[in-house]
């Protein structure tokens, strides 16, 4: 049997499996980026177009009218957003951290064959994605019993813990041997450090990327400030820019009301620029993510 | 991953919630005639003979209230209203910090404000923001005449009555209505006159005028639309096309099926109708239809996000559909970036009546879990009634985001898209004392709203708003109904228009329309003998 | 009871383990669930939840006093499930693809690219998809025209929407998706696939003899959580891209979009309530049958 080791590069034969293969995978692969990209572009154009061009004539595949009035728009208030982008960056930053290490470590747990109760908990902890009490009861416990206004933590709690989240990993680690963790038991280790000096390393994948999407959630956020927070220091960066593009409004509406002629901001195309600014930071910072995804894009094996 | 219970409404859907309230909003106009600005003494005190002074209430306590507006915070707002707790502080003991929802989401988050039990004290309050159904559940704090008597004086002494029955539930008051005299409910056309000429057509005077022109247009002008409806818009046909040329006035509130005629000078009372049920609708429905067919907006004129005023500015349309105040202002800027083009205001309707606006479109209460039931009371008389404070939270600071140019006017000032004047429900104690105009106002605005001040009229069913508490359920499924066909009546979706009206009928039925009428009959029966 | 605390003792550290998230979710999740008896109360301000009087069933009679329920519910779970079936086979389809393909830059690239749509809001994805595909000046028929065929009315063609919302729910949700299984590959150990290389196994008998079966534990994860939700939609995606088109509410109506729209004169809490109630007690139901059902097939893929 060949040796396992996946840092030899290995050499294939191009057989008509593998070229056939190939062929389809690259035709769908291309199609749906295609796809994917499109509107994307579109949204590019978009905040770089006019606005008056914009609401006569809607969105563009080729840019027309040129013009940078909408980053021009949220430029102005550049340090707001840099304060936007280092309040959401601490908050995805540590959300994140603890709210994987939360959520990794009750899902060790829940697929630990001799827990006895890990159907019991597992349901308590899957009911609540059936079931809630809605927006309001949440929001007046929030707002009036845990004291959530204008607070940091108000953006850093509620999103510690996801039963989503928990129970892919819970299903990634069930493919762990038990014997892996018995033979540990053996050695004398409790179940805290086996979790962390043994199981972490093993489930990196599953690790990676729930740490992904918790800290794209976290990144994305702006429900919680809305809801919690007056003070424009403590905005996160898409509600920041929400926000702005709201008082843009705000000011169409006021003017409208009085008769007051005043220029007009650029409001869709600065909606588009809005997007791109949110994304930026994710598209430079993926690449470097990538790698524990994509399989052959990294030398070396994950699994050791 | 997904937030399965967060919001129903996204972000943004206040594009489409916008539009419902900027239709039901509107301009100002000029004061009318007897209007007296005055000078305010700082505690607002009538003069000598009301046997309760506003000196005479306590004022030693210092008290810290919170006021709820709807609308995102300006960039000045802070500065605006530091000053205003500067002089606050002076004459009542107390400041006052302002919470601001989100055009994005606050059809969601203002239920959920009040209902979270936390210290509000003023609540911005319209009745297209469900003033009647949170009254009824218990959100605001009764505000009897007495305590306006005793709280507000100036307001009690200088503000019809009529205005605090409007907003009357059971009987009883919940919200100090703005004072107020919008001419936003009547509805005119802006038209593209240079397009007209280009194709030999001189006047455009009735509706049939208007569709010879939309007709020439949409075969002719291949880069816009005739009337360029989208989305939501389609509710200005209702109201040009069906509502004025047949003298019919909507009673209710909401998405209400019932009006009455104004016929021979007077409205008449008595005889409460479907509209649905008219043949002048069936009328108005073809001829919808009928324009649609032709082409005058788009097919998918439904699913569209823009608005017609802002297709019309840029040269998509070459109709524009709002109030007076609406046209003239998109005119005005349509002529900035374009002065070739010629513009004409057409009331298509002109011996249609004229109504002013329900008071009950703007006010202010005072929440149920306020701290200071007086004191609240007492800074919104300041707001309404001293000029200080009114132009502070309405105009802003002068000499930075306006320039004073003596009474009731004012010019546009260095700074003022940072605190936009009449920016955010400051509307709920807009009046016409201090209201200032500015100069840059469109003439022809004021010479239609002058023409019409005379001839204002006063249908008394305004004060009647229909209490669903009984068929709360059969009056949400027939809301949902109602609004689903009149998207397809109004911008003319449908060929068969009978057979739509017959489906509608059916659904309606279904949903429980026969109870909803009784009550509803009932209630006006019961409000019309109350007279 | 005894038996609880003697596991307690016995178990102590996963216990502790398992602490923070059973907080959190206490807190969060089930302290709030008592506001689900919204449902059967006459909301008051002035009374609070807990003091409101109640009401019986009658804040549910909205919902199926019209004799549509029956409908946007059908429609809300076949949508779902178009959702379900067809993202999950292009994102493992997908994941094969990328797993195994040969060309690293490529790989890399389309990887990132798919992830894009899921930064773009439902309501910019509207505006663009306006552009795109409106009668009269869409890029769509644009298209169309040049090439001498006729403009299609996309907007008011309940086909067109039956296909665009499955076409558009995938774009969105396959490149996040697609990471998932991403990783359930990179668990899978290399020695059986070179093993199987060197048997003679070509391409496709590897994928699936060897990828598939390993997959199939995460699929059931996944297929589970989602069948949890599968009555509740994407109420972004059928609102902000249908817009309000009556012609198409038969295809495109879900319970959700139904809901608001009966819900927008009356901003009643109870109502609301109700249908989240009903939506919830739907996927119950719906989820304690076919975890069963997995159960009896196979026992570790159960949720609970």
């Amino acid at each position: 049997m060949m040796d396992g080791d996946a840092s030899k590069v290995r050499k294939r034969k191009p057989t008509i499996d593998i070229i056939s293969f190939n062929i389809i995978g690259r035709i769908m692969l291309s199609v749906f980026s295609f796809v994917c990209i499109l509107p994307f572009w579109m949204i590019m154009v978009g905040s770089i177009t006019s606005e008056g061009y914009i609401t006569a004539h809607g969105y563009n595949i080729i840019p027309v009218e040129f013009s940078t009035e909408s980053f021009r728009y949220i430029m102005n208030d550049a340090t707001g957003i840099l304060r936007a982008y280092g309040v959401t960056t601490l908050v995805t930053v540590t959300g994140t951290f603890f709210g994987v290490f939360i959520n990794a470590m009750a899902a060790y747990v829940l697929q630990r064959k001799d827990f006895k109760y890990r159907n019991f908990f597992s349901f308590y902890f899957f009911f609540t994605t059936l079931f809630s009490g809605g927006l309001v009861p949440w929001y007046i416990l929030c707002v009036k019993y845990l004291n959530f206004k204008d607070r940091i933590y108000a953006l850093i709690l509620p999103g510690l813990v996801s039963v989503w989240n928990m129970l892919i990993i819970k299903g990634f680690l069930g493919g762990i041997p038990d014997a892996v963790s018995e033979s540990a038991h053996i050695d004398g280790a409790n179940d805290f450090r086996i979790f962390i000096q043994i199981i972490i390393p093993l489930a990196k994948p599953v690790i990676a990327t729930i740490s992904l999407f918790t800290a794209l959630n976290y990144w994305n956020d702006w429900y919680n400030s809305m809801l919690f927070i007056n003070n424009e220091k403590l905005f996160m960066l898409q509600f920041y820019l929400y926000k702005l593009i709201g008082s843009a409004q705000g000011l169409q509406i006021a003017a409208d009301k009085a008769g007051v002629v005043i220029d007009r901001p650029p409001i869709q195309s600065t909606k588009m620029a809005m997007t791109l600014i949110v994304i930026g930071p994710i598209i430079f910072l993926y690449p470097f993510v990538q790698k524990y995804f994509v399989k052959g894009i990294t030398i070396g094996a994950i699994k050791g | 991953m997904r937030k399965s219970f967060k919001s129903v409404s996204s972000v943004l859907l206040a594009m489409v919630l916008l539009l419902t309230f900027i239709a039901g909003c509107g301009q100002n106009n000029a004061p009318s005639a007897n209007n007296q600005p005055s000078a305010q003494s700082s505690s607002g005190q009538a003069s000598s003979g009301t046997s309760k002074d506003q000196d005479a209430v306590d004022v030693s306590k210092p008290v810290k209230l919170t006021m709820l507006f709807v609308g995102d915070k300006v960039a000045d707002q802070d500065m605006v209203y530091a000053e205003v707790n500067k002089l606050a502080q002076e004459d009542l003991n107390c400041t006052v910090t302002v919470k601001n929802l989100s055009w994005a989401d606050y059809q969601q988050q203002y239920p959920l404000v009040l209902a979270s039990g936390e210290q509000l004290d003023l609540v911005y309050v319209g009745e297209w923001l469900n003033y009647f159904d949170h009254a009824r559940k218990g959100a605001f704090h009764e505000i009897t005449m007495e305590d306006i008597e005793k709280y507000m004086p100036v307001t009690y002494k200088e503000q019809d009555k009529a205005s605090f029955e409007q907003a009357m539930v059971d009987g009883k008051l919940y919200m100090i209505p703005n004072y107020q005299f919008e001419y936003n409910v009547y509805r005119l056309v802006g038209v593209r006159m240079d397009l007209a000429k280009k194709y030999g057509i001189t006047e455009i005077k009735t509706i049939e005028d208007l569709e010879k022109y939309c007709e020439v247009i949409a075969q002719n002008e291949k880069e816009m639309f005739a009337i360029a409806h989208e989305g939501s818009g389609g509710n200005d046909n209702f109201a040009v096309f069906f509502r004025q040329p047949n003298q019919i006035h909507m009673v209710g509130g909401g998405y209400t099926v019932f009006g009455i005629k104004y016929v021979n000078g007077k409205f008449d009372y008595e005889n409460l109708i479907n509209v649905y049920n008219t043949p002048e609708f069936v009328e108005y429905a073809k001829m919808m239809r009928r324009w649609a067919q032709k082409g005058f907006w788009s097919k998918n004129a439904a699913s569209g996000q823009g608005k017609i005023n802002d297709l019309f500015v840029a040269g998509k349309s070459a109709v524009d559909v709002w109030h007076i105040g609406g046209v003239a202002q998109d005119i005005e800027k349509a002529l900035i970036d374009h002065p070739e083009w010629e513009m004409d205001i057409i009331d298509l309707t002109p011996e249609a009546f004229k109504t002013v606006n329900k008071f009950t479109n703007n006010g202010v209460a005072v929440s149920i879990n306020t701290v200071d039931f007086g004191r609240s009371l007492m800074l919104l008389e300041k707001f309404k009634n001293d000029q200080r404070y009114f132009d502070l939270t309405c105009v802003g600071i002068e000499g930075k985001h306006y320039i004073d140019l003596g009474p009731n006017k004012f010019r546009p000032g260095p700074d003022a898209n940072n605190f936009p004047i009449y920016g955010t429900s400051m509307w709920g104690w807009m009046s016409e004392k201090f209201r200032r105009v500015s100069e840059t106002e469109p003439k022809k605005m004021r010479e239609y709203i002058n023409s019409w001040i005379p001839n204002v009229v006063y249908p008394e069913t305004d004060n009647f708003i229909f209490d669903d508490t009984n068929v709360k359920s059969e009056y949400a499924a027939v809301s949902n109904v109602i609004k689903t066909y009149n998207t397809i009546f109004d911008l003319g979706m449908m060929d068969d228009v009978e057979g739509a009206l017959a489906e509608m009928q059916d659904k309606l039925k279904k949903a429980g329309f026969d109870k909803v009428e009784a009550e509803f009959r009932k209630q006006y029966s019961d409000f019309i003998k109350s007279r | 009871m005894k038996g609880i605390l003697k596991e307690l003792r016995r178990k102590k550290v996963l216990f502790l383990m398992l602490t923070p998230a059973f907080i959190h979710v206490l807190i969060f999740s089930y302290l709030p669930m008592a506001g689900t008896v919204l449902a059967f109360k006459q909301f008051r301000y002035n009374l609070g939840i807990f003091k409101s009087p109640w009401v019986g069933f009658s804040n549910f009679r909205f919902f199926f006093i019209s004799g549509d329920a029956l409908h946007v519910t059908v429609n809300t779970l076949l949508y779902n499930l178009a959702f379900i079936i067809v993202n999950n086979f292009l994102e493992i389809s997908f994941a094969i693809i990328l797993s195994e393909l040969n060309g690293r830059v490529f790989k890399k690239i389309t990887q990132s690219v798919m992830f894009l749509p899921y930064f773009i809001s439902w309501v910019i994805a509207g505006v663009i998809v306006y552009s795109f595909f409106n009668y009269e000046f869409g890029v769509f028929n644009g298209i169309m025209k040049s090439l001498g065929l006729p403009p299609v009315d996309v907007y008011n063609s309940a086909n067109w929407w039956r296909v665009l919302l499955v076409f558009f729910s995938a774009w969105k949700n396959v490149g996040y998706g697609t990471i998932i299984y991403l990783s359930a590959i990179m668990g899978i150990e290399h020695e059986m696939f070179d093993a199987a290389e060197i048997d003679g196994a070509n391409l496709y008998q590897r994928i699936r003899h060897i990828m598939l079966p390993c997959l199939v534990p995460t699929m059931m994860i996944l297929l589970l959580l989602a069948v949890g939700n599968i009555f509740r939609g994407d109420f972004g995606l059928f609102y902000q891209l249908v817009g309000t088109n009556p012609l198409v509410y038969d295809a495109t109506d879900i319970i959700d979009t139904y809901v608001f729209r009966s819900l927008m004169t009356s901003s009643d809490i109870g109502m609301a309530a109700a249908a989240g109630l009903y939506q919830s007690v739907m996927c119950f139901v719906t989820i304690l049958v076919v975890n069963k059902i997995v159960k009896s097939v196979q026992r570790d893929y159960a949720l609970f």
